[in-house]
């Protein structure tokens, strides 16, 4: 092969043929050092950059405007009306279930509530209508008339909040359905706050 | 006085390109294509040179035309080519021919010369170009992956548009298709075929897909050109070992690959063709070290820049904060099949459907029959060449990454019709007219990229562009209010691809970087909710002392794993972050310390899919005493799944948890401004909504939450300035 017997030394013995000289091979070999080098997993490490202002509420407070049922800490928002304990990402409530939230000073909220009429209940009650009540006023009533997963949100003015403050919310629902231990079963709740 | 300049950028763009093509060739190839396209190749070379030195400007332009055309001394040295001391004679069918030409190149030149409105041209073609001239040269760009691409085009677009602005860069590239359909006949007429080369010229140069492309500020026309007048560069070569053809070789080969990536075929078709016929080191050194001349200047330029030299592509060779895996790993999967059932799909939809962003034309479904010239020698010189140049194909199915290897099958096919008395002359009449753009209007449906003819007025620029581009560039009063509305200097973060070759400001598009993508997603959740973190994943252990904490991921699957905050609790208060504290994370650790700012806005990303192995580690430079580590991220992470690891007092490796419990942290208050203050942060003074995009009613309607104020509105979009 003329490519491979390029070079020839001056004596007229012959050199190794081309892609076989050292120089060759050393090239090779770095080339493929670098690139295990540069495809390499080598751990970049970075220092704690600097802490930005927390949207959450201060940790001392034991809850805030927002509670999703799965919340370890859920039990911290209830104030009665529901079942003791959790059944993992939602909660049965009773005939009175009311609950408290502390509200931040924010341009607008709404008040938004995620709720399930289960059907084996909802035979029982048939369509149920809930009266929502922010610090003891009556603020909505909502008729829900299927069984189901239901979604609730409305805006809510300042002039029933108090703003910096624990606010309670009562959600009664006017029919119940006889539960398993005696107890009466209103709706299941799974997320329940204020929202902007 | 416009079209003066427009005409002055491109005839002096070319005839710079010829004069360095002159001086490069010399004796050894007196065709005006070769040395028009060689020269190109060069002339993009200095161009390159100079954008890196930041002396880009129509000053340095014009003296280096001028100083290539004086030396070259066209007045003695100009002479005719092989092929045109065999002009064609008069007969019938030579005169029809010539006419249709004359019509498609008249239909291609008014195109070129109205107002850019081709949707690469009109976006990062000519808006890098635009940003090198007014920057005077390449200043690093990570925002817009576009500007990582080889851009030899967009050096020649840089001269042009120097002195004639977007038109004159369009006409430059028509000039590679004059000089692809002359190389075409000059090859046939070289081997006794010239009613072939012609035939073939005028299957390819008729085809819409050519002639849209053509004459708008693309590259795939002179990647044709560049690759077919290296086929006959080496096949002149391998007739007579002319020494002086190899730099040549070697320069149009690089040239291909600074043309656009897909022609890295140029320099292999390039090295091994000469390494097969000549066996000697020498030969293929020189082609191979004149190819890398051309090449390697934009692999340094993205190895600098982008830390990876095939920047945007091959991110999991060369990791990079700038894109990111999972994205190159999706642009590629749709652009192997775009909207396509199925690959059997492709002959009709590159032909006449336009499935595939245009077409060749129908008669290309004929192709199969140009099999019949393998019979020849020539023509399994052909066929073999279009294989070559059209191996890439399947990474991009689209139409025009077909035009590369369409001058060596139309020849083929011509090859194959003039077999058959009168048959090529029908087929190309048959191809006219059904090339003509009226009648592809009829067959390609709305939205799908065509020719259409424009008026003459609009061409020549003697009414108002905007009637143009009303009809032509829809997003054109879109870039307009960027421009009007905001200062010089400004950032605007965009969903759409808004023609930015018109505005001066710096267009952050969704998908164009990393950085972008990030930015978007912080708007997105905070917008509608879309990955939204609102899942809590909770690691619960009993008390231990710990120098660092792992958190691995242990699946395989579609999901990108995210974290918002990661939080170290003990006793139920969170550790603070101190200054000794260490952070890592495997893959994508470069916005790790995103996951540590206390800002449930911005995030860490793996930036590709799951696989186990990859992992967040926090050294805490010392012992602590932890028993909780919280994640916050998106809760439509499912198929992540998690464990945790820590480094005890003794520095072995325990694991603290198998999984972590899972919640719903609820929605953050004041959500919208920090989404708003951050993009802000990161540079992103306004955004664009669409009126039919998912978020434009959220931003509208809650104005005062995001604390953004409208400054115009165009084009069915709405410009916000961020806080």
């Amino acid at each position: 092969m003329p490519a491979l017997r390029f070079f020839r030394f001056h004596n007229g013995l012959a050199r190794p043929p081309l892609l076989q000289s050292i120089f060759v091979l050393r090239l090779v070999s770095i080339v493929l050092a670098l690139v295990a080098a540069g495809c390499g997993s080598r751990l970049v490490w970075y220092p704690p950059p600097e802490q930005r202002p927390s949207l959450s509420l201060p940790s001392s407070l034991p809850f805030g405007y927002f509670v999703a049922m799965s919340d370890p800490n859920a039990g911290a928002y209830i104030v009665g009306g529901f079942r003791d304990q959790s059944e993992g990402a939602w909660r049965w409530t009773h005939e009175h279930p009311v609950l408290q939230f502390y509200l931040p000073r924010v341009p607008r909220l709404r008040f938004l509530m995620d709720l399930t009429f289960p059907d084996q209940t909802f035979a029982q009650t048939g369509p149920v209508e809930v009266t929502i009540h922010l610090n003891g006023r009556e603020f909505d009533r909502v008729r829900y008339a299927k069984p189901g997963s239901q979604e609730y949100s409305k805006e809510t003015p300042w002039e029933w909040l108090r703003p910096d403050g624990i606010n309670t919310v009562a959600l009664e629902p006017d029919k119940t359905a006889p539960g398993p231990d005696g107890e009466r079963l209103g709706f299941v709740l799974t997320r329940v706050g204020f929202v902007e | 006085m416009q079209v003066a300049a427009i005409l002055f950028g491109a005839l002096f763009t070319v005839a710079t390109a010829t004069a360095l093509g002159t001086l490069l060739v010399g004796k050894a190839c007196a065709d005006w294509p070769v040395r028009f396209v060689a020269g190109s190749g060069v002339l993009s070379f200095l161009v390159l040179l100079l954008a890196a030195s930041g002396l880009v400007y129509p000053t340095t332009f014009a003296i280096l035309g001028v100083a290539a055309i004086v030396a070259c001394q066209p007045w003695h040295r100009w002479r005719s080519g092989d092929g045109a001391r065999n002009w064609p004679t008069a007969s019938i069918k030579n005169i029809l021919l010539f006419v249709i030409f004359i019509v498609y190149f008249y239909i291609y030149f008014l195109r070129a010369m109205a107002p850019e409105v081709s949707p690469d041209g009109a976006t990062y073609h000519l808006g890098l170009t635009a940003q090198y001239l007014r920057e005077h040269g390449f200043h690093t760009i990570t925002w817009n992956y576009y500007a990582s691409l080889s851009q030899g085009m967009e050096m020649l677009f840089l001269f042009a548009f120097a002195f004639g602005k977007h038109s004159a860069a369009a006409l430059v590239h028509l000039a590679f298709l004059v000089a692809l359909v002359w190389q075409m006949w000059i090859w046939g007429a070289r081997h006794g075929m010239a009613w072939v080369g012609v035939c073939g010229a005028a299957l390819v140069a008729l085809s819409p897909m050519v002639g849209v492309d053509a004459s708008s500020a693309y590259n795939d026309v002179a990647l044709a050109a560049v690759a077919f007048t290296l086929f006959c560069l080496l096949e002149n070569w391998a007739e007579d070992r002319t020494a002086g053809l190899l730099p040549v070789i070697g320069i149009l080969a690089g040239f291909g690959y600074a043309l656009k990536y897909t022609g890295w075929v140029c320099v292999a078709y390039a090295i091994g063709f000469v390494a097969w016929k000549s066996r000697r080191v020498r030969a293929v050194a020189v082609v191979a070290g004149f190819a890398f001349l051309l090449v390697a200047p934009w692999l340094l330029k993205n190895w600098m820049w982008m830390h990876n030299p095939l920047a945007p592509f091959f991110n999991s060779y060369f990791p990079n904060p700038y894109v990111t895996i999972y994205f190159e790993e999706d642009y590629k999967s749709y652009f192997q099949i775009y909207d396509l059932a199925s690959r059997w799909q492709i002959p009709l939809a590159a032909t006449v459907h336009g499935g595939l962003g245009g077409i060749l034309g129908p008669v290309f479904l004929l192709a199969p029959l140009g099999l019949a010239a393998l019979r020849k020698p020539l023509g399994r010189q052909l066929w073999l060449a279009a294989l070559v140049f059209g191996a890439n194909y399947f990474s991009n199915i689209g139409t025009r990454f077909l035009i590369p290897p369409l001058p060596f099958v139309a020849l083929a096919m011509a090859m194959a019709f003039t077999a058959l008395p009168g048959m090529a002359l029908a087929v190309v009449v048959l191809h006219a007219a059904l090339c003509w753009p009226p009648v592809v209007a009829k067959l390609l449906p709305t939205g799908y990229w065509r020719l259409a003819i424009t008026p003459w007025r609009d061409a020549f620029h003697l009414r108002d562009p905007e009637r143009y581009f009303d009809n032509h560039l829809a997003l054109y009063p879109v870039s307009e209010l960027v421009e009007k509305a905001t200062p010089p200097g400004s950032s605007v973060l965009t969903f759409k691809a808004i023609p930015d070759a018109y505005t001066s400001r710096r267009i952050l598009v969704d998908w164009e970087s990393a950085a972008n993508q990030v930015a978007v997603r912080i708007f997105q959740s905070a917008a509608i909710g879309t990955h939204a973190p609102n899942g809590r994943l909770r690691f619960t252990f009993p008390a231990r002392r710990l120098r660092a904490i792992r958190v691995n991921q242990t699946a395989s699957g579609p999901d990108v794993w995210s974290i918002n905050e990661l939080r170290i609790f003990s006793s139920g208060h969170e550790l603070p972050r101190e200054a000794g504290w260490r952070l890592t994370a495997h893959p994508f650790p470069w916005t790790i310390q995103d996951a540590f700012d206390n800002s449930p806005v911005t995030f860490w990303s793996s930036g590709e899919v799951i696989h186990p192995g990859m992992f967040v580690q926090v050294d805490c430079g010392g012992i602590r005493e932890a028993d909780q580590v919280v994640l916050e991220g998106p809760g439509d992470q499912y198929g992540v799944r998690l464990e945790l690891e820590g480094e005890t007092a003794d520095g072995t490796w325990e694991r603290l948890a198998d999984r972590p419990v899972v919640s719903d942290g609820g929605p953050y208050l004041g959500f919208r401004r920090a989404a708003a203050e951050e993009l802000k942060r990161r540079g992103i003074d306004y955004i664009l909504c669409f009126q039919d995009e998912a978020w434009a009613e959220d931003v509208r309607s809650n104005r005062d939450l995001w604390g953004v104020k409208a400054v115009g509105a165009a084009g069915g979009a709405t410009l916000y300035k961020l806080p």
